[in-house]
């Protein structure tokens, strides 16, 4: 059964999240819902819990109390594998791709198309996911100097676009973005929020995105949720809130004033 | 290309050893030549496969050495007990070798021992422990049909069978590193451990299977080298100070000069057989124009620092 709202279904609910790292309370009673084919911005003061409210969705963490439900149905995730089994993917900037293999194998990192099931020896089909990795980055818009060039020769901004591209093609349902263009120059961060605009506009995936930048946030997501000291402070659609009005928020929030 | 720095520096050692003696660059030559890289560029080739996962093997000479004397063991004890000679031996070895590789690798990534240290210590314990059964004599290895010829004692229209099987084994290595998996997981393995384990590469089991590649390929050539006096009518042996740390470091030096990177991710099979040919025009040329042993430690010391110097520079240079 799933939860509907309105019209627009909830991909995910994390309902009543409690997280306690010994004395500290990181998370306490937080519920948000991402609605499916969304663009949910999460943005908070540093310690505010944004990344411990990930990584109890992306099956880093468990929660102390509260539910997670998916789709309607209530999951649990004891490791992040488990999570992305059913399609909760999370983009790290860093660790994302392998450089001394070209743009396709690292798309097909792990699921890699063999030429014939032959049972004992597999040889790889590199045309193929040569050939089906360019279409699909070509249908994104992803822009790379060349589909068998070395990772290791991408800016930024086509990196982080490329693991982006590479949870999707693997049908992710969830794509959870740590601060996607927190090390990117201006041009490259156009990169990938033109490649979330671009998901948004295919409407099959829902997105999280968590950001210090107010700015960048606000032109891509659809609504914004505010975490301060482990509790949700606000919640606004992104047509009826600005950049100042959200720093207001933010700053009021953190001398404890009630909004 | 990668490997361009070793291929300048071989073709400019060819030179010079040309025009200081005429019989270096002979048909009798090019074999004595050949027979050098035939006995360690799959070695070598092995060590790149393990140096690309970010590991490296200093035990592999001892495993080289110790094959083809378990293999001799095996024959006479089996033979006087149940009248069974190599069909036994032959796997009793490869396995014996194959163990050796799967321990080095479970205690490296297990118990997160480095590889440097994991094989140093199986290098001694080997090398005494085959000093230990052999008393460090040779003996004469038997010869048993089909299994001498195939394993390194025969010949095919003149040619050595362990020609064809190194030619084969390389090209098989090429091949596993361009197009199959374990191949592109070795390069992600060695290149980005943390990230590849996030998309669900098998990191441990990559490198296992790296480790047991080199001790069983060291163990075969070992096999090989012991048979080959049969080629040309002489008795094989097994000797157990044949291989050993010389070899060792041989194919490590093959795999640098090659272009291999010591921090993983790159490295190819070209590059161990121009690394081993490299080393071969050296051994052999200083043999030719009457040097000593020891220049030619000298000068293959300089070799390999000439080569990283080259490979490093080359690197930047393409980077511009």
């Amino acid at each position: 059964m799933s939860e509907t709202v309105g019209n627009v279904t909830a991909e995910v609910k994390m309902e009543g999240i409690s997280k306690n790292f010994g004395a500290v309370k990181a998370l306490d009673d937080v519920t948000i819902t991402l609605h499916r084919g969304e663009v949910l911005g999460i943005v908070g003061d540093n310690g505010a819990g944004k990344s411990t409210l990930i990584k109890i969705l992306s099956g880093v963490y468990q929660p102390d109390k509260g539910d997670i439900y998916f789709e309607g149905n209530k999951v649990q995730f004891n490791s992040p594998i488990e999570a992305r089994k059913i399609g909760i993917e999370t983009i790290y900037q860093d660790l994302a791709l392998i450089d001394d293999l070209s743009v396709y194998h690292n798309i097909f990192l792990a699921k890699e198309q063999f030429l014939r099931a032959t049972p004992v020896v597999r040889f790889l089909d590199n045309k193929k996911m040569e050939t089906s990795a360019g279409h699909f980055l070509q249908d994104l818009k992803v822009n790379v100097p060349e589909i068998d060039a070395k990772a290791r020769v991408l800016s930024g901004g086509q990196r982080q676009a490329i693991a982006i591209a590479r949870s999707v093609f693997f049908s992710a349902k969830v794509l959870i973005m740590d601060e996607p263009t927190a090390a990117l120059g201006v041009v490259e961060t156009k990169r990938v929020l033109d490649l979330i605009e671009e998901l948004k506009k295919r409407g099959d995936v829902s997105i999280i995105i968590i950001a210090h930048n107010l700015a960048h946030v606000l032109a891509s997501v659809d609504r914004i949720v505010i975490l301060t000291r482990g509790r949700v402070l606000a919640e606004r659609k992104t047509k009826e809130t600005s950049v100042d009005d959200l720093t207001e928020i933010i700053s009021k929030g953190a001398e404890g004033i009630a909004v | 290309m990668r490997e361009g720095a070793v291929v300048m520096v071989t073709v400019v050692m060819f030179a010079v050893f040309t025009s200081l003696n005429s019989g270096f660059f002979t048909i009798a030559n090019s074999k004595n030549l050949a027979d050098f890289v035939v006995g360690n560029v799959a070695v070598a080739a092995a060590q790149v496969m393990l140096m690309i996962v970010g590991e490296i093997d200093l035990s592999v000479g001892q495993v080289y050495a110790l094959a083809p004397y378990l293999m001799y063991m095996v024959y006479q004890q089996s033979t006087i007990r149940y009248g069974l000679g190599f069909e036994v031996a032959i796997p009793v070895a490869i396995l014996a070798a194959a163990l050796v590789g799967f321990i080095n690798g479970v205690v490296t990534v297990r118990l997160r021992v480095p590889s440097l240290i994991t094989t140093l210590g199986m290098d001694y314990f080997l090398g005494g422990f085959i000093i230990y059964i052999s008393h460090g004599e040779y003996q004469i290895m038997p010869k048993q049909e089909p299994y001498t010829a195939l394993f390194g004692g025969g010949v095919i229209s003149g040619i050595e069978l362990t020609y064809v099987w190194t030619a084969a084994g390389l090209i098989l290595l090429a091949i596993v590193l361009a197009r199959m998996r374990h191949g592109i997981w070795s390069i992600a393995t060695g290149s980005n451990l943390f990230g590849s384990r996030e998309v669900g590469v098998g990191i441990h089991r990559t490198k296992i299977m790296n480790f047991i590649l080199a001790s069983v390929i060291a163990g075969i050539w070992g096999i090989f080298i012991a048979n080959r006096a049969y080629t040309f009518g002489a008795q094989g042996v097994a000797d157990p100070t044949l291989g050993g740390d010389t070899l060792t470091l041989e194919s490590v030096a093959a795999a640098v000069i090659g272009g291999t990177s010591l921090l993983g991710g790159s490295g190819t099979v070209i590059g161990a057989l121009a690394g081993s040919l490299l080393i071969a025009v050296l051994q052999d040329g200083l043999i030719l124009v009457g040097a000593t042993a020891y220049i030619y430690q000298t000068l293959l010391g300089a070799a390999i620092i000439l080569c990283m110097a080259l490979n490093i520079t080359a690197r930047k240079w393409a980077r511009r």
